[in-house]
């Protein structure tokens, strides 16, 4: 989220930003329309002081003969006041619109694009830029984009007025004013130029500091925890010297933004006041182009300020677009209803399965199989071999480049996902908890049949220690709140499912040694459910393939074995190396 | 207040730029205010000179208006360049003071740091240091002594325009960033609860979104997620609401400053007490001296969290450095290490700090060649008792020795030297490969680089890179998926020239035939090499070729033996190989 974007995307981001304007429904044009009065009023503010200011000293009003003339300057201060508030609520408030609408796109776009395409984006990431990379468009829309316009529209009414009344003052600020854009551009280029060429180094220098503490232990085995402590100081200055090699340039534009805003202060006092000398100007004029000077360039610099907004925006905008732009097969309405219902029992099957995840070679090549009805299917293999690339295409997450499924002879379509999954249920390897009561993350909703619930912990063999709990079904899990072991969260993700009752059960067993108590529990739960039900488990254990109807044996992409456990050991081919290697107590001392 | 000292105290080699930074910026910052003042002034004078056709001296005023423009122009980039400068000078400095003080501290304390989750809010914390003179200090300087000038200044033409100014600033720069901290306070802090509520939703639901979609939750998800999204919101602008209103106190009192000065001005001018140009500068002055406090808010909002910040540091720092002295000659460490066994004799041990014992009651040793498994469920003690060998800690009861000597007694470089150790917590670091693989034996020649990774199983993925083992690796780099961290871990022990080779779970997380694959480059290194090896591992691969097996469980060795051996008589050996 963090990386330079050349000069395409942020064109591209830029682009798709202003297009979300209209999500705000107009209150940033509200926002930005009493901002610009607001300006407008400025202007007749600062003529009235240079009024009440050229009344007190050379018509020598008293404080009396200037009342009503102070008052007119308290109301037109308060009518500021209130549209400057008016402005920003509106801007804040179509800021927290568009953003909100944004959310409710992109999260609408994870779901359907499925969790295929999360863990392969990085669930972190994603996760990170609905939120804080959402959040950050806040300065874009609530303060950049309104400051653009103000550049637009109060320099250009100061002008229109000034320009009347004392062409000369008109002539100092049109000499300036094209300036501001000229420098900005210019040292902006080259601001950035050098920051894309510093930017790795920065951060790599930036974080250095936090990655040696990190691995201050690592040091220590390495035996060279001393000598980076002279490091420490070197990358500190090299840091430094870099930095200041980009802020110089950097801190030139506002130099020159400054530098102009001065000039023209101090070029309206002198010229003014020569010309006042010798009678060739009036000093209410004159008063009020000098107090004009200083917020004619204030949009200018306020816009310096905005700038970091702007690429912080553009950087989130860049991934939302290619989220956004991400392709969803072809899911249309029409298809939804005229869907077909689907009826248990399923028989599954796959007719030559192609599948290459982009800018890699074939995943699965050539797959055919079939699941009939019930029963345990065991899938084994190496990692990498394929393995949840296909059961993500049995679930519709993924569509084959090639070939197809069949579910009891029906083909699966994007547009079938959804009716297909209602008959699914999914066990990770790594039983998720949810941030929630056990009830919740049984059920998956709050208003929950406690009975059914109930029945669901006592088949995955969950039931006894929910019940010694004080709050039960209530007891929060996840973040905060009581901590499982592995063999407990497996033993909750296999409770849902039993509360669901899935026609189609997928199951990646989890690789790693669990207690002993749960495994044999889950194992047991399972071998009742296939009983009904189809099961299909990437299967990390002997135990579970020896119970499985038939065993498919996948590497690189292919089914290479398929069969019984017996027929296979039979075979003397990959699956019983892969069972041997398991399995040292054959006495082959030749590994 | 202490930590303010502290970090004064810290800072105290860079006082000059820090000075330097504080002058120009009150520079700058008296010229841009005076500026409008004196042209105001400038003004008035010629206009009154041009009515009553008086000769006046109009250089000077002339020359200190275009000067005035200088100073503020070149004062404020000086300024800045002076003060970023001083900023990163200051950092480097905290930066090498905090490693310094670090270093023994690690991994001495790491079971406390890591529960108090210190190392992982450190980049926080010293981000927030660095805050500590641009935003906080510079800004409380340079109001410290603008506002009082100012006030001077006005008051030698009206002492109660001056009084009033003093007021208002002092409202401005602290009354209403403390009222509005007040007001927003429980608001902002159940915004801070909302927003990890929104952070733990997302996260929780995008890394379950297969089961949020399977069972066909995912649109009543979506929709809570909204309703908090939505709440959040209102949350946010109700505190943005605070905010403007602060903003439209601000702008009503500076406009109510310059309405002031007229009340109190011109009745004095009719008087007689003040020459009338001075109306013209003096109402200009009170529009633009709030930029004399308006840094002020942030600093005063910042200074909480920063001093918080400190104080976590200078927590950590402060911790008392272990003292490893219980050896045979007290300080000095300098006992040869022999290459010999390796004995844990009677040995418990528990962390600093820590009731309980991690380690009881071990014995057992190791003879020079022996290739041994430690094998036993998490939490049984097995990385403990590896990272003992490193000398992190000293051993109170019971001892370790290595050839007989008390490993108390050797320097720690020698300990390490002699003893390889690969850690399951291992840091990469963000460097190129071949720096990580240099850091482990600075003396290994490229060839002998590419070799290591050869052997490892990482040839191929290095040899893919653009750029080899010159590629960079972490958050900048080639990101290296969890295996691969791991093989590179392997490569720089295996490169590390040592008796002793230690290896926590090298294996974790890979299939079974590559697994294999790394366990005979393994074995034929160890071989080759004549060295020791200590593994520990929860795979069953190779259990049969080792020539010891330990198994633990709560700390304890409860059995030991070879593979035939433990096949009969254990039960958890026996569990262990229903997995592949």
């Amino acid at each position: 989220m963090s990386q330079q974007l050349n000069a395409d995307d942020t064109k591209l981001a830029n682009r798709w930003l202003k297009q979300q304007k209209s999500k705000s429904q107009g209150l940033l044009v509200k926002a930005i329309a009493l901002g610009s009065l607001n300006g407008l009023v400025m202007i007749g503010q600062m003529a009235l002081l240079a009024w009440i200011i050229d009344g007190a000293i050379f018509k020598q009003q008293s404080l009396h003969q200037l009342t009503p003339w102070l008052a007119t300057l308290g109301l037109v201060v308060l009518l500021r006041a209130g549209l400057g508030y008016a402005s920003e609520r509106f801007s804040q408030r179509g800021a927290a619109k568009i953003k909100h609408e944004i959310r409710q796109e992109l999260l609408q776009k994870l779901v359907t694009l499925g969790p295929a395409y999360t863990r392969q984006h990085g669930q972190t990431a994603l996760a990170q830029l609905l939120h804080q990379g959402v959040e950050s468009l806040q300065d874009y829309f609530a303060g950049y984009l309104p400051v653009v316009a103000y550049c637009a529209v109060i320099p250009l009414a100061v002008l229109a007025l000034v320009f009347p009344m004392d062409w000369l003052a008109g002539l100092i600020f049109l000499f300036t004013a094209p300036f501001i854009p000229f420098f900005m551009i210019l040292i902006g280029k080259r601001a950035e130029a050098m920051n894309q060429q510093h930017w790795a180094k920065l951060l790599r220098m930036s974080s250095h500091f936090l990655d040696i503490i990190q691995g201050l232990t690592q040091l220590k085995v390495f035996n060279s925890a001393k000598q980076e402590l002279a490091a420490v100081k070197e990358i500190s200055d090299d840091y430094r010297r870099q930095t200041m090699k980009i802020l110089r340039v950097a801190f030139l534009s506002s130099f020159f933004l400054e530098f102009l805003a001065s000039v023209s202060i101090a070029l309206v006092a002198v010229i003014f006041g020569f010309r006042l000398y010798y009678g060739e100007a009036s000093y209410l004029i004159a008063l009020w182009v000098l107090l004009l000077a200083p917020e004619f360039y204030l949009p200018f610099r306020n816009l310096g300020t905005q700038y970091h907004a702007k690429m912080a925006g553009a950087a989130a905008a860049a991934d939302m677009i290619k989220l956004l732009a991400e392709p969803e097969g072809c899911e249309t309405d029409a298809a939804k209803t005229s869907a077909p219902q689907f009826k248990a029992p399923f028989t599954l099957s796959c007719e030559s399965l192609n599948y290459a995840y982009p800018g890699r070679s074939l995943t699965l090549s050539d797959i055919n199989l079939t699941f009939e009805q019930t029963g345990i299917y065991a899938i084994v293999g190496e990692s990498g071999a394929g393995k949840s690339t296909l059961i993500d295409i049995l679930l519709g997450f993924n569509q084959a480049d090639s070939g197809q499924v069949l579910i009891n002879g029906e083909r699966l379509t994007p547009a079938l996902r959804d009716q297909w999954l209602i008959h699914c249920g999914w066990i990770a390897q790594q039983g998720h908890i949810f941030f929630g009561s056990i009830g919740y993350n049984v059920a998956l909703t709050n208003d929950y049949d406690v009975t059914k619930v109930n029945k669901a912990l006592v088949q995955a063999g969950l039931f006894d220690f929910v019940n010694k709990q004080p709050e039960q079904l209530e007891t929060a899990v996840g973040e905060g709140g009581l901590g499982l072991s592995g063999g407990q969260s497996q033993r909750l993700a296999l409770s849902r499912a039993f509360y669901h009752q899935p026609d189609v059960l997928v199951l990646d067993e989890p690789s790693s040694h669990l207690d002993k108590d749960s495994e044999e529990k889950v194992l047991q739960a399972i071998t009742a459910y296939a009983k009904d039900h189809l099961v299909i488990v990437i299967a990390h254990r002997l135990h579970t393939v020896k119970q499985a109807k038939q065993i498919l044996v996948m590497s690189q992409g292919q089914i290479i074995e398929q069969g019984s456990h017996q027929q296979l050991l039979a075979l003397q081919g990959n699956y019983h190396a892969m069972v041997n290697v398991s399995q040292p107590r054959g006495g082959q001392q030749n590994a | 207040m202490r930590n303010f000292f502290r970090l004064l105290e810290l800072m105290r080699p860079q006082l000059g730029f820090m000075l330097l930074g504080a002058l120009l910026s009150l520079l700058a910052l008296l010229a841009n205010i005076s500026l409008l003042a004196v042209s105001g002034w400038f003004l008035t004078i010629m206009a009154m000179a041009g009515l009553t056709g008086a000769s006046i001296n109009y250089f000077t005023p002339g020359a200190v208006v275009r000067f005035l423009a200088i100073v503020r122009t070149v004062g404020r980039y000086a300024e800045r360049v002076i003060t970023h400068e001083a900023t990163f000078r200051i950092l480097a400095q905290l930066r090498y003071y905090f490693y310094q003080k670090l270093e023994p501290l690690l991994p001495y304390y790491q079971v406390q740091f890591q529960s108090a989750d210190l190392l992982t809010r450190m980049q926080q914390d010293i981000d927030n240091l660095d805050n500590f003179y641009l935003r906080i200090l510079l800004p409380a300087v340079v109001a410290l002594v603008s506002v009082p000038l100012v006030c001077a200044a006005v008051a030698y033409f009206s002492v109660s325009l001056a009084l009033v100014l003093a007021l208002v600033l002092i409202i401005l720069g602290l009354g209403l960033p403390y009222v509005s901290y007040l007001w927003a306070r429980s608001q902002q802090q159940e915004k801070l609860n909302l927003n990890n509520q929104m952070q733990l939703g997302l996260v929780d639901g995008i890394f379950a979104l297969r089961e949020l979609v399977m069972y066909q939750v995912a649109e009543r998800y979506q929709v809570s997620m909204l309703q908090l999204s939505s709440r959040f919101l209102q949350l946010e602008l109700a505190l943005q609401q605070k905010n403007s209103v602060s903003n439209l106190v601000n702008f009503l009192l500076v406009n109510a400053l310059v309405l002031c000065s007229f009340i109190i001005l011109v009745p004095l001018a009719a008087a007689g007490k003040l020459a009338p140009e001075y109306i013209a500068s003096l109402s200009l002055l009170m529009l633009v001296s709030i930029e004399t406090v308006m840094a002020l808010p942030l600093a005063c909002q910042l200074l909480p969290q920063t001093l918080a910040s400190a104080q976590r540091l200078f927590d950590i720092v402060d911790m008392p450095v272990p003292h490893f002295n219980q050896g045979p000659d007290g300080l000095n460490n300098t006992v040869a290490i022999q290459a010999g066994a390796i004995a844990f004799n009677h040995l418990s041990f528990s962390y600093p700090g820590q009731q309980t014992y991690s380690l009881t009651d071990i014995h057992v040793t190791i003879q020079p060649g022996q290739k041994v498994a430690i094998i036993g469920p998490s939490g049984a003690g097995k990385s403990t008792l590896v990272n003992l060998l490193m000398g992190f800690w000293p051993t109170a009861a019971g001892q370790v020795t290595i050839a007989e000597q008390d490993i108390n007694g050797f320097s720690k470089a020698s300990l390490r030297q002699h003893i390889a150790l690969m850690s399951q917590t291992g840091h990469i670091f963000n460097a190129t490969i071949a720096d990580n693989l240099r850091l482990a034996n600075p003396d290994a020649t490229t060839a002998d680089m590419v070799q290591v990774c050869q052997q490892v199983g990482l040839g191929d993925f290095i040899a893919s890179l653009e750029f080899g083992i010159d590629t960079w690796l972490g958050e900048t780099g080639a990101g290296l998926s969890g295996g691969q961290k791991q093989r590179l871990q392997l490569a720089q022990v295996l490169l590390r020239d040592s008796r002793v080779l230690v290896l926590d779970e090298p294996s974790k997380g890979l299939d079974g035939l590559t697994e294999q694959k790394m366990m005979d480059e393994i074995f034929s290194h160890v071989n080759a090499k004549q060295q020791t090896l200590m593994m520990i591992t929860h795979k069953p691969i190779m259990l049969q070729q080792m020539d010891l097996i330990l198994v633990m469980a709560q700390g304890q060795i409860i059995a030991q033996g070879d593979h035939t051996s433990l096949m009969r008589t254990n039960e958890y050996y026996r569990d262990l190989l229903d997995y592949f």
